[in-house]
């Protein structure tokens, strides 16, 4: 396998943020996808990995705000990512959709998110170069 | 044509048993990544001899860490994804 500008890559996070440095890892590994001229077909949030794409997280304004910094990446180069619905029902990551289906209190998911099924992972994972996860250190 | 068979991404320190495990389930035809606070082994780097062994330079100095080879960058890392012919990340 060359190292060729038309490699594409998913990424697959299973790691919560600020629990884990995963979003952390794959973020900085996400930009230098980019920055080597490689494509990133989709990022896939699984397991406790939904959380990145929470609304409600509000960390120290001197620390690095996760959530938001993934959706600058994604919307600045117009990456999708996905959250497993399945994962995220269970966290308490609910889009408008699923707040009127289960009449919830609230819906919580960053616009550059969406919820969904994992069957677009299983299309990504055939037409990418590589699939890397980045799961918990522990 | 790749460098070597699979690329392990180890990110688990060398307590945890998955750590152990990937040494055990990795030939000497493969590579070792270690990021995160998988770069803790650098300290006791002979459990490691006998592959190629490479660490996520922000991770090693974020840790007081250091090698004398195979400290690499985030754009390192890409291209070393696309060199090996599998890739686990453990």
């Amino acid at each position: 396998m060359s190292d060729a500008p038309d490699n594409t890559f998913s990424l697959v996070i299973t790691g919560a943020p600020y629990s884990s440095q995963a979003p952390q890892t794959a973020l900085a590994f996400a930009k230098a996808v980019v920055d080597s001229g490689h494509l990133i077909d989709r990022v896939f949030l699984y397991g406790d990995g939904v959380h990145l794409a929470s609304t409600l997280i509000a960390p120290p304004s001197d620390e690095l705000h996760l959530p938001h910094a993934w959706s600058e990446f994604l919307t600045e180069h117009k990456v999708p990512a996905v959250a497993c619905i399945a994962s995220a029902l269970r966290r308490g990551l609910v889009n408008q959709e699923e707040q009127d289906r289960y009449e919830l209190g609230a819906s919580n998911v960053l616009p550059a998110f969406e919820i969904a099924g994992l069957g677009e992972w299983v299309e990504s994972n055939v037409k990418s170069t590589r699939t890397i996860y980045f799961h918990a250190g522990s | 044509m790749s460098d070597f068979h699979t690329l392990h991404i180890l990110n688990k320190p060398p307590e945890h048993p998955r750590f152990a495990e990937c040494l055990g389930m990795s030939s000497s035809d493969d590579a070792l990544l270690l990021i995160e606070n998988g770069v803790l082994a650098l300290a006791s780097p002979e459990r490691l001899s006998d592959r190629k062994v490479y660490a996520l330079s922000p991770d090693a100095r974020a840790r007081g860490l250091t090698a004398s080879e195979g400290l690499l960058d985030y754009t390192d890392m890409v291209s070393l994804t696309l060199k090996a012919e599998r890739v686990i990340s453990w």
